[in-house]
């Protein structure tokens, strides 16, 4: 194994190298490159070490025991560090020697998160990465640029205080126990506070809450969420990425860390879990609707992604719920049932880390070659830019949840999980946003890259870095599409196992049957056997349509014809017109649904005011629940 | 410390030995009900022309006339626009014909043994419907056409209004089983759960009786995937926007959507039949798929009545009409399926 606070070194080190890139600008691609490497070299030894065990640290005075589950969020960290680095070789312009400073501080603490099981350490690596992103997000450093950057600060900090004040609840209340140990900080490591149970009462509980709060508003659960969109559309687009593919979920996983290692502070912890879950479900369809009504394309797929952190949340909080019904009635069908939603929850994260980066590289292209950033301007970018434009198909796909992609494999599992807890109407809930999110998509591939006269005609090729990395995320959709167990098997299940270990401890082959997951992952139990034959008969179907199309006595002539323009009655003169001029007022989606999103948008009015008022309410209704006994 | 690949016993890969046996079955199973499908859909799309035209004091086409239409399409000169998007244009059709005849090998014919019936049937029918459907919007999208545009906008619209209820209405079954201690999401499950036992002494044990909201919520859904009036046709309105995402369509390519649309007409009742009308009950193998068939005849005729007397309407009165009252009557028995 390798020790990870060295690649945090290395990061940290690195960054001030990477200022010397104001002398030549290859010393700091080569160095952020060549520390993103060596994370991911740490992540991935020490996910195979961790298989023979889980390994005891001592670093910094604090006792850090590495599971496989903070390896696999450090090999998520590295690899979109990785892809994010390589990118901006070519995408970044100006102020190239901030930009890698602080991209590589904030991949770094990052990294840090991902490995750190001690509160005080998580809180502190949060807010290096919260203080060092605040300048990325103002990179461009217009007014627009600089207003987003200062609005994500101020809630950030404002949530901060939350962590801050739980942080020290729980400390005194671990001291006052005689939870010292070796070093007085390890009494706030988090599998120490679950294994010694010294947290007690109301005041441990609101303590624990607090810190999930913090938490929260860096995992942008409804109705803390609305930062994000106004953060993530000014910053250039390998930054979004960073912050949407990596940062608010390795920074805001704590939060649910927390609630699941503590869980047994509740005096119902299963109310906390569902109210948990129906937050995710809230969170995804609140988003997925209001990215509808988004015409710029990276706040549509900001919204997107706080949609899909919704399916995350699910995930993990049925994965909770689990754990909590485990615990009361002590049916090892719940373990089951645990161990599908942690499962499903961490693959979809992983999932949409990698779909997300893919989309938002994607609009990186596009914004970079095109300089548009309004959807309702682009057109016929699939034969400017046909690369750009399969990339972008594959990324969405993969969002939507269509079979063949890795969106559809995680998803199904989050349906199996709520279905198997016995919560159907969360299951129908998340198959809605994904025909909601799929349309969405539809929306924007059919008026920037199908069809569409080619009047911006600029088809200058693009630079091979960028290639690179949508070819490389574009692979790894597909690939987790067609063979999800290899990350099943080798990543998400023993992440999720040394997380569930954590709470009980006898879990073994014999305690958690291994044929009722397999039917859960993805394997029908009924006649036939699993989903590749549902692959199959489409492919078959598939053919059937080709064979008659191919065998049609008609299809010689298909090309000579091709010439024919579409037929518009004689109305227009060019046969080509945007979605928006087709119509005679606003598009018959918008029309139909524009009540609820008018309500919808006045709540995302942009004033920092009301977002922290929200934090604030939330956080009331929160200690509320706890001060009542309801949770 | 034990090794943790112990426990990742995760045994996901087909019995070498069982696969000869399953890919058999399921071949044989698939090509026996796609032609059950096929003449089944041949038979209730002639009627409901029929039908339709009979009550408009027309005369209406003979018995072969919808399998006619096709093969003089697939014999027509095939063109594709010249600012189409050519892969998207020509792949459209085919997928449309390759979810629909997945659903027809999924949806079993009202027996309760049904192999293509899985623990999970209703997402992966939910799932198929959506993309049977969202090969409309492709195929708007990818014409270049204006009135192929507004079309798929319709189209998408009118789907998201439908998918909530629909999805919910299609759980009910379900839910309820829940409640009983039958975790299952299978077919098979729900028509054998409504063979036995009576409602009110009287009423066989059929959902749609003990769960009549949800049944006229999945009724009204069903219509407008199935493109009948009042709602299901605003996104083809022929009278303002030619034929909407259809419009560019021609040739073979034509041909495939038409047979892909008329599979419709099976899929459609069938869902219906085996959710909320108790499948082919409880008699021996020919007679059950006997009876299913007749049940669905019977919901074709239902479709083809309310096509018949109804206008076509605004797609802002169809989304509001979805999401208020067909929305409200599945809730309404989603949550007495939940505290019954």
């Amino acid at each position: 194994m390798i020790d990870p606070s060295i690649a945090i070194i290395v990061f940290f080190a690195a960054a001030l190298v990477a200022l010397l890139s104001k002398v030549n600008r290859i010393i700091g691609d080569a160095i952020s490159i060549f520390s993103t490497t060596f994370a991911l070299i740490t992540a991935i030894v020490n996910i195979y070490s961790s298989f023979k065990g889980n390994i005891l640290l001592n670093a910094l005075g604090v006792h850090i025991m590495i599971y496989t589950y903070n390896s696999f969020l450090a090999l998520v960290v590295s690899l979109i560090g990785l892809t994010v680095t390589v990118f901006s070789v070519s995408y970044i312009e100006e102020g190239i020697p901030r930009y890698q400073f602080f991209v590589l501080l904030t991949i770094g603490s990052l990294f840090g998160m991902a490995y750190s099981w001690n509160l005080l350490w998580l809180f502190i690596f949060a807010e290096i990465c919260t203080i060092c992103s605040a300048p990325l997000i103002a990179h461009h450093l217009d007014a627009k640029a600089l207003e987003g950057a200062i609005k994500y600060l101020i809630i950030q900090t404002f949530a901060a205080i939350f962590t801050l004040i739980g942080i020290g609840i729980i400390y005194k209340q671990a001291l006052e126990a005689g939870l010292a140990g070796l070093a007085r900080i390890s009494a706030l490591n988090i599998d120490t506070l679950a294994a010694a149970r010294v947290l007690s009462g109301n005041v441990g509980k609101i303590g624990v809450i607090l810190v999930f709060i913090g938490f929260a508003a860096k995992l942008p659960l409804v109705p803390i969420h609305i930062w994000l969109p106004d953060a993530s559309t000014v910053a250039p687009a390998p930054i979004s990425s960073l912050l949407h593919a990596m940062m608010i979920k390795i920074a805001g996983i704590p939060a649910f860390l927390i609630l699941f290692e503590l869980g047994y502070l509740f005096t119902d912890a299963i109310t906390l879990w569902l109210i948990i879950s129906v937050l995710g479900a809230i969170t995804m369809v609140i988003c997925t609707s209001l990215a509808f009504a988004q015409h710029d394309l990276k706040r549509l797929l900001a919204y997107h992604s706080v949609g899909q952190i919704g399916y995350v949340i699910l995930g993990l909080g049925i994965g909770g719920l689990g754990m909590a019904y485990f615990k009361t009635t002590g049916d090892f069908y719940w373990l089951n049932i645990t161990a599908i939603g942690l499962t499903a929850g961490f693959f979809h994260l992983i999932n949409h880390t990698i779909f997300k980066s893919l989309l938002f590289f994607g609009s990186g292209v596009v914004e970079f070659k095109t300089k548009i950033k309004n959807i309702d301007q682009l057109e016929g970018l699939f034969k400017t830019m046909p690369f750009t434009g399969i990339a972008m198909l594959i990324g969405s796909l993969s969002i939507s949840g269509v079979p063949l992609f890795n969106g559809f494999i995680s998803k199904w599992m989050i349906y199996n999980a709520c279905i198997g807890a016995n919560e159907p109407i969360l299951a129908a809930i998340a198959i809605f946003c994904c025909a909601l999110t799929l349309a969405s998509f539809m929306k924007v591939l059919s008026t920037a890259f199908f069809g569409g006269s080619v009047k911006n005609k600029n088809p200058s090729d693009v630079p091979r870095s960028m290639l690179f990395t949508l070819f490389i995320l574009s692979a790894l959709c597909v690939m987790f599409g067609l063979i999800p167990q290899l990350a099943i098997k080798y990543l998400l299940y023993p992440a999720t196992l040394s997380l569930m270990r954590t709470l009980v401890p006898q879990i073994t082959q014999s305690t958690l049957p291994p044929v009722d997951l397999s039917i859960s992952l993805l394997q029908f139990s009924g006649g036939f056997c699993d989903i590749y034959w549902l692959f199959t008969l489409i492919a078959i179907g598939l053919c059937i349509g080709y064979v008659i199309y191919r065998v049609s006595p008609a299809y010689q002539g298909a090309t000579s014809e091709e010439k024919l323009m579409p037929f518009t009655g004689g109305a227009l003169q060019d046969p080509y017109i945007n979605i928006k001029e087709a119509m005679p007022s606003s598009s018959p989606f918008e029309h139909s649904f524009k009540p609820l999103l008018n309500v919808l948008k006045k709540m995302h009015n942009g004033l920092v005011n009301l977002y922290v008022s929200w934090i604030a309410v939330f956080a009331i209704l929160m200690l509320t629940c706890v001060l009542m006994g309801w949770i | 410390m034990d090794s943790c690949f112990c426990d990742i016993n995760v045994n996901m890969c087909i019995n070498g030995v069982d696969l000869m046996t399953d890919a058999l079955s399921v071949i044989g199973g698939y090509l026996s009900l796609i032609t059950l499908g096929f003449l089944f859909s041949w038979a209730s799309y002639w009627s409901f022309r029929k039908l339709s035209a009979r009550f408009q004091s027309r005369k209406g086409p003979p018995w072969y006339q919808p399998i006619a239409d096709i093969i003089k399409l697939l014999g027509k000169e095939l063109f594709i626009p010249k600012l189409a998007n050519k892969t998207l244009y020509t792949l459209a059709p085919m997928l449309a014909l390759s979810s629909i005849l997945t659903l027809t090998f999924l949806i079993s014919p009202g027996i309760t043994n049904w192999i293509g019936s899985t623990s999970w049937d209703l997402i992966v029918i939910l799932y198929l419907s959506v993309l049977f459907s969202i090969t409309f919007i492709i195929s708007g999208a990818a014409s270049a056409s204006p009135w192929g545009k507004i079309g798929a906008s319709r189209e998408t619209a009118l789907i998201l209004s439908v998918e909530l209820p629909f999805a919910l209405s299609l759980l009910v079954p379900s839910i309820a089983m829940s409640r009983l201690g039958i975790l299952s999401l299978s077919l098979n499950d729900i028509i054998a759960n409504q063979i036995s036992g009576k409602v009110l002494n009287i009423l066989p044990n059929w959902f749609i009786f003990r769960f009549p909201f949800a049944a006229v919520a999945m009724f009204a859904c069903l219509l407008a995937k199935s493109y009948m009036k009042p709602f299901g046709d605003i996104p083809e309105a022929e009278q303002e926007i030619i034929a909407g995402p259809l419009t560019e369509y021609g040739g073979p390519l034509l041909g495939i959507f038409e047979l892909a649309r008329m599979f419709r007409f099976y899929v459609f009742s069938a869902i219906f039949v085996d959710l909320y009308l108790g499948g082919g009950g409880s008699f021996s193998f020919p007679l059950n798929v006997l009876v299913f068939l007749t049940k669905c005849f019977i919901i074709v005729v239902l479709m083809t009545l309310i096509d018949v007397i109804n206008a076509r309407y605004r797609i802002s009165q169809a989304s509001k009409w979805y999401l208020s009252t067909c929305l409200l009557l599945s809730l309404v028995d989603v949550i007495r399926a939940l505290v019954m």
